[in-house]
């Protein structure tokens, strides 16, 4: 459980996976590990939306290369962690 | 309207958020509106946000989209859909800075307007550069031309976040340059005020409360010096009289001594309201949902057309329940307040025509009217008016004004006819068709175009589709021989026999069918009839022509 500018992996956790419901429309479990390759309704322009929501909500900003190899809820969760820490 | 109130708070967030925006709850009650999208770029980032500004509006919109497309090809089109143009133009290149653009993007718009029916909304060009600013002027030209073409003031946003408005980063994967927050910016200005204002009449009166409301505190109790005016409150004032500048009335409806409100408008000079302003009201005792009632009376306006603005949730429920269909605004604070004025559906974003101007000086000549006639009777009262008329024939120009009438009468319309500004400009053009406008003056004011008739020509007779006729204009007991002077020629014209007047029955327009029944003697009008008589037999018929009522014709065409 790292902790970055105040703000814990679980926090992380818990915020992408509600961003993620909402872009999804679907309820994701804080346990769930999702991809875009596996959620049907997690196309370009929900990810785009996603990518603005998580931007708003931490604070942080990703490149377009950013944007486009994140692919999984982990894969967010870890560069938040990583953005945070910087 | 509670789930409304629920929302309030996001939708007028100083920066909404689009997740806050995302996860709200549509309302139930809503109208289903068809809205597609002709784009370069990907407006869906605007789309996906827009929903709950129009619930606002009573709308829930159904958005479609086609291929992105430089060339606005429109290939298909939904005819009754509301058409929404909008474009990156800075994709165009040099191309977009030359005056052939303009005139390329002119008749694309035409191209549009001739294969639809709805409304075509099309955003301008966000841009500092001086040629952005000639293309915009040219294309409010272009709308002000075309029927039903409205333009959606996109650079207006542009200059107020000019930092924020783009963001360059990642706006290849994005599809556009826009920013998160212009994107939410833009859905709040298309949902709360553009697409309302092309869909719905407008709202006619802003009815409000004092205590609390124009004002911090009460001032029965804190008396006229301990009322506290802010900076916002002063907002609200600035807003109220521009919205009175651009035809809509004031008036106010609250539980005060009027003594005390007039104490307020002589001594506290930074109210800056002054009594001239409301065009009525109701200060004292009664009940709000009376004092509406009052208010509507005097302004001769429904009170559906009434956006009531009250700090008081009680007395808001209180009119609920009796005017079901008034605009309710629970005031929280001013700075709610203000941002609703400024945002209310329906109430701004709305072309001034001529009627708007002149709306504040008739209903004031009315009150002079009632008094004269009070003291003289019949044709006295009519060569004491001196009123004058003036029909013009299929006038192209006035077509907004038309369907104006045509959407907003409910007293004195014989046909319930809806028109919207291309299908008046349709008929219009349209052979065997006459639409006939009356400008009305009299010794009191200038009322502007006051009645329209709808009518085709089928084979020796006249067939009326509509005749409606302003409440402004009513109560002057000029309805017959306004209409008869208004036919007489066209009978003459083309040597008519019958005239046929198409009726419907509508929760208010019982003025309409005892004037039918008056004119035409026809005694059984049904809830839906078509009523055929001889144009010679319409009794007193040589009467209403021969009232003393100056008439000219000034544009006679087709």
């Amino acid at each position: 459980m790292g902790a970055h500018n105040g703000v814990t992996r679980s926090q992380i956790r818990t915020a992408v996976a509600e961003l993620l419901s909402i872009s999804v429309g679907r309820r994701i479990a804080l346990t769930e590990s999702v991809t875009r390759d596996s959620e049907p309704t997690w196309d370009s322009l929900k990810h785009v939306e996603l990518i603005f929501m998580l931007e708003e909500h931490f604070g942080v900003q990703f490149s377009e290369e950013e944007m486009v190899a994140l692919r999984s809820s982990d894969e967010i969760v870890h560069a938040i962690e990583e953005k945070s820490a910087a | 309207m509670d789930l409304l109130n629920a929302i309030d708070d996001e939708v007028r967030a100083p920066s909404p958020k689009r997740a806050d925006l995302l996860r709200l709850i549509e309302p139930p009650g809503l109208s289903r509106v068809h809205l597609q999208v002709h784009r370069n770029y990907t407006f869906e980032l605007i789309g996906s946000v827009l929903p709950p500004f129009l619930w606002f509006a009573g709308l829930k919109p159904l958005i479609t989209y086609g291929a992105y497309d430089d060339s606005i090809s429109f290939t298909r089109v939904d005819p009754a859909a509301v058409q929404l143009i909008s474009l990156d133009f800075e994709r165009y290149g040099e191309q977009a800075y030359s005056v052939d653009f303009n005139g390329w993007f002119a008749s694309r718009l035409e191209n549009l307007r001739d294969k639809t029916e709805g409304p075509i909304v099309v955003s301008d060009w966000p841009s500092e550069v001086p040629d952005a600013r000639r293309f915009n002027l040219a294309l409010e030209r272009t709308a002000d031309r075309l029927p039903s073409v409205f333009v959606w003031e996109i650079s207006k946003i542009f200059q107020n976040m000019p930092a924020e408005f783009f963001d360059e980063r990642a706006a290849r994967a994005k599809g556009t340059r826009l920013s998160d927050s212009a994107c939410i910016e833009l859905a709040r200005s298309l949902g709360l005020v553009r697409l309302p204002s092309a869909l719905h009449a407008r709202i006619k009166a802003v009815v409000v409360d004092l205590d609390n409301t124009l004002y911090d505190g009460v001032l029965g109790e804190d008396g006229v010096e301990g009322i506290r005016i802010t900076a916002q409150h002063a907002a609200i004032f600035k807003e109220l009289l521009r919205l009175r500048e651009e035809g809509v009335f004031l008036a106010i409806l609250s539980k005060n001594d009027e003594r005390d409100f007039a104490e307020l408008c002589l001594r506290r000079t930074d109210f800056l309201l002054r009594p001239e302003h409301f065009s009525a009201s109701s200060i004292g005792w009664q009940t709000k949902p009376e004092g509406l009632t009052r208010i509507a009376d005097q302004l001769h306006i429904a009170a559906d057309s009434i956006l009531v603005v009250d700090d008081n949730p009680g007395e808001i429920e209180q009119i609920r329940a009796v005017h079901v269909n008034t605009h309710l605004l629970y005031s929280r604070s001013p700075a709610q307040t203000l941002f609703w004025i400024r945002h209310y559906p329906a109430l701004n974003g709305y072309r001034l025509n001529s009627a708007t101007q002149l709306r504040m000086s008739d209903l004031d000549a009315s009150r002079q009217r009632d008094l004269l006639r009070a003291s003289i009777n019949g044709t006295g009262y009519l060569h004491e008016m001196r009123i004058e008329l003036t029909y013009a024939l299929n006038p192209m120009g006035s077509r907004g004004r038309l369907a104006e009438l045509s959407q907003k009468t409910n007293q004195f319309n014989t046909g319930l006819r809806r028109f919207s500004e291309l299908q008046v400009a349709r008929r219009l053009e349209a052979p065997h068709h006459c639409t006939i406008s009356v400008s009305m003056r009299d010794r009191f004011c200038e009322s502007g175009i006051i009645g329209a008739i709808f009518a085709e020509l089928d084979g020796n007779r006249l067939v009326i589709d509509e005749v409606c006729i302003s409440c402004r204009a009513l109560g002057r007991n000029v309805e017959s021989p306004m209409i008869a002077l208004a036919l007489a020629p066209v009978i003459d014209r083309y040597g008519l026999r019958d005239v046929t007047f198409r009726f419907r029955e509508g929760p208010r327009n019982l003025p309409a069918r005892m004037w039918l029944t008056s004119f035409t003697g026809v005694q059984d009008i049904a809830k839906e009839d078509a009523v055929t008589v001889a144009w010679e037999a319409i009794p007193q018929c040589n009467k209403h022509l021969t009232a003393p009522i100056a008439s000219k014709w000034e544009l006679i065409t087709g």
